[in-house]
């Protein structure tokens, strides 16, 4: 069964996609602690 | 698990798909589907990540992307499925890249979760990949099947 509920979050270039999406991206990680990122990209978590 | 055929650019970063469903009188109705992941940083304190942001989305007829159409084509098992066989093509040119995926809202993050909390979905991907979970309680933490999270992040296994 097909139906269009589409809700806006429309994106008309790719520009603008990649700037939402990086906002989004910042915001999840603004609770993050530093050190904690750290060990993660040593592959200390 | 059936996947859909997927077209790539050189350097596996974009991946283009159809998805195929039924619409109400019984006839195909097609969605153009991408998957595109582009580098992007976050730095914390002098802390730099480099991880490639995952977008799952929809090409809308008049040429917008869309990442919150709820199209209900009935093959959601199929798309999550060929999202995951874009994600092994792009870590086989990039071997050392970090993935970061959320969905465009919380419910569509939640339904990832649920996916990837399938057992047999859960054991299939975390064979080849290190899946992390972030959640504003607990930060960066290997994910299990089951926890809340507002995102992902994705490596290969050493």
């Amino acid at each position: 069964m097909v139906k269009d509920k589409s809700r806006k979050k429309m994106y008309s270039s790719k520009e603008e996609l990649w700037h939402i999406k990086h906002e989004q991206m910042r915001e999840t990680f603004s609770k993050v602690d530093p050190e904690q990122l750290r060990k993660f990209i040593n592959r200390e978590i | 698990m059936k996947n859909y055929k997927v077209t790539a650019d050189e350097e596996s970063c974009h991946f283009s798909f159809q998805s195929v469903g039924v619409d109400l009188d019984g006839r195909e109705h097609v969605i153009n589907k991408v998957v595109e992941l582009q580098r992007q940083t976050i730095v914390l304190d002098g802390v730099e990540l480099n991880a490639y942001n995952l977008f799952l989305g929809d090409v809308l007829p008049d040429g917008r992307f869309s990442d919150s159409t709820r199209s209900n084509n009935g093959d959601l098992d199929i798309v999550l499925s060929t999202v995951a066989h874009c994600v092994v093509q792009f870590f086989s040119m990039h071997p050392d890249a970090i993935i970061y995926f959320q969905g465009s809202d919380n419910v569509r993050t939640r339904l990832y979760r649920q996916q990837l909390s399938k057992s047999e979905n859960y054991k299939r991907v975390t064979d080849v990949v290190d899946v992390y979970g972030i959640s504003d309680e607990r930060g960066i933490f290997a994910y299990e099947p089951n926890i809340v999270c507002k995102a992902f992040l994705i490596r290969m296994k050493k």
